[in-house]
């Protein structure tokens, strides 16, 4: 232990300190001393391309839900066997009495979440619909409507939320959603331009924005369940 | 391409399946290898007809994912397929369905690191591969099984973020995420932090696979995770370090 | 210098900071905090470092303007969505092992568990 007056400190984080001030410096010395080659970037051409499409406004829609759409089905993949994991435990018991819980929750949240609610959950939705057109996507409308589910839950009583969304057909959706994923990543890799142009009757575009709204929605809305009825525990 | 579709899709469907309808688990997994067996062959014929090749999943060109198909990748990814049959045999329709939905996501994933050729996709699929055997480690729900996860968790996580650093140093420079156009685009460039950000990468891919030098505490030694690793699948039989 | 490149180094700053929290917090919690600090700084590093100054948002199909890239955005957002579940998972395995031991001190978890395993190889 190095000490100097009042703290002391250990030898082993002095080193640890050092090490990372190292990888510090280095790293920010490349990032101002380093430049750009003058190759034509691969960004630029997903901007001249992805305009082509005939309703899609937003290029960065353009690069994870139609040319590297593969690594979106990984990632939805990943949350699923997150909510998956959260599945499996789920029968840990619950040390919260829920007549007797430390939180009590006031009326203001009560009244407050029974309007606010419907405002977040159409804000969810129009962001989720309208992925292509302008900022947004699926995973922010996703998001937005899973936590204000969540608002829902904290003020009403988490069991009474969670009977209302059976867990069952949640799950069965999530699942289908995922196989909806993998049809279009096969689907795509064989006919790729036709698909996103125009199919008569169904547009991919809005089957990918909402089933991505959709998964992450039940995603957020199970882990964020799971927390709240073992709220205290940690 | 149609063999990393069939198998990747063929391990997927059958994962999904046995969870949802746990009666016939054993029998989508079977159908999943088989799936993946014909995706294999595919391949293989493939490449005795052609050599190996550089493909862009969907035909998008520069804008899509590359793939490739090589000897190494049909090495790797037919020593899956094979692993996978003897852990059928072993397993014989002893676990739950959840069981059964890890272990061919697993498989999944393990089958598309093998054809992947492109950085980000690598990042994608390395950490759902970490995630899933992860949830494999921590199965039983013991104590030890439970630290052993949370140790690989918290270090695997730091290391992507390394390697998601490098990344960035190296499309700076490069333009580019797939292999073969970013090894076009950087002949003869020497720069600093392009070596750097190869480095990063390399460091985090190490980290990843068992060099810890950034052990954030962990100490206890490996053994915990192999040892309930080798009960699910003892054709894996590794000796604790 | 432009401003993006400052913000750069900063955000590799705070990636130090988050690993130094991670190696030496002895408090499970903390450590997962600090791996949060870890890769949203990673994110933001990430989206900076293509960034010329003076692009806009992709959107609209407008031309004569100068665009940001936006393949580093699309990435990122995978990113931030495998964290989310990295951190939940963390937190779960965090949870049981607290309810087990009542401690979320490291050396003394460490200890239990390699108590815990000696006893059950032998």
């Amino acid at each position: 232990m190095i000490s100097m007056g009042r703290y002391s400190v250990s030898l082993k984080a002095v080193y640890v300190v050092l090490v990372i001030a190292l990888f510090g410096g280095l790293t920010i010395g490349a990032i101002v001393t380093g430049g750009r080659a003058e190759v034509s970037r691969v960004g630029s051409l997903y901007l001249e391309k992805g305009f082509e499409f005939p309703n899609i406004e937003n290029a960065v829609f353009g690069v994870y839900g139609m040319y590297r759409f593969y690594d979106t089905l990984f990632e939805l993949l990943i949350f699923a066997t997150a909510v998956l994991g959260i599945t499996i435990f789920s029968d840990l018991e619950s040390s919260l009495d829920s007549e007797k819980s430390g939180l009590v929750e006031s009326h203001v949240v009560s009244a407050s979440a029974s309007f606010l609610y419907p405002a977040i959950a159409v804000f969810g939705i129009y962001l989720a619909f309208s992925a292509h057109q302008g900022p947004g996507g699926g995973f922010a409308g996703g998001v937005i409507g899973g936590t204000g589910i969540l608002l829902l839950a904290l003020a009403r009583g988490a069991e009474e939320t969670g009977r209302k969304f059976r867990e069952d057909s949640m799950k069965r959706v999530e699942y289908l959603v995922l196989f909806i994923a993998l049809l279009i990543v096969v689907l795509g890799a064989f006919y790729p331009d036709t698909i996103y142009r125009n199919l008569p009757g169904i547009s991919v575009i809005t089957v990918v924005n909402i089933s991505i709204g959709l998964k992450v929605f039940i995603g957020t809305w199970a882990i964020l369940h799971f927390f709240v009825k073992h709220r205290g525990e940690v | 391409m149609i063999a990393l579709l069939l198998g990747v899709g063929a391990y997927l469907s059958g994962g999904i399946l046995s969870l949802l309808f746990t009666r016939h688990r054993y029998r989508f997994s079977l159908l999943s290898w088989v799936g993946a067996l014909t995706g294999i062959s595919l391949a293989v014929s493939g490449f005795l007809d052609s050599g190996s090749v550089v493909r862009t999943l969907g035909r998008w060109g520069i804008l899509g994912i590359e793939i490739k198909i090589d000897e190494t990748t049909l090495l790797f990814a037919g020593l899956v397929v094979i692993l996978n049959f003897f852990t059928l045999i072993y397993i014989r329709g002893s676990k739950k369905g959840s069981f059964y939905c890890l272990y061919n996501f697993l498989l999944a994933s393990t089958f598309s690191i093998a054809f992947s050729h492109d950085l980000f996709n690598l990042y994608v699929t390395i950490e759902f591969m970490s995630l899933v055997s992860i949830l494999l480690i921590g199965y039983e729900r013991k104590a030890y099984q439970i630290y052993a996860g949370a140790k690989y968790l918290i270090i695997s996580s730091l290391a992507m973020s390394l390697y998601l650093i490098g990344l960035g140093f190296v499309y700076r420079v490069g333009g580019n995420l797939g292999i073969r156009e970013l090894a076009r685009s950087l002949e003869g460039i020497e720069e600093f932090s392009l070596s750097l950000g190869l480095g990063l990468m390399v460091a985090g891919l190490a980290v990843k696979g068992g060099f810890f030098f950034l052990a954030c505490g962990f100490r206890t030694p490996t053994p915990i995770a192999l040892r309930s690793f080798r009960r699910f699948c003892p054709v894996w039989q590794l000796s604790p370090a | 210098m432009s401003a993006n490149l400052i913000v750069s180094a900063i955000s590799i700053v705070i990636v130090c900071v988050g690993v130094i929290g991670l190696i030496l917090k002895r408090n499970l919690l903390l450590k997962l905090l600090s791996l949060n600090i870890v890769n949203t700084a990673t994110i933001l590093f990430f989206v900076l470092i293509v960034y010329k100054p003076g692009d806009r948002a992709p959107i609209g199909p407008v031309t004569g303007v100068q665009f940001a890239d936006p393949l580093p955005q699309a990435l990122v957002l995978t990113s931030i969505v495998i964290n989310f579940g990295v951190l939940a998972l963390s937190l779960l395995f965090t949870m049981v092992l607290v309810k087990r031991y009542h401690t979320l001190d490291l050396r003394k978890i460490e200890g239990f568990v390699k108590r815990e395993f000696e006893e059950e190889k032998s």
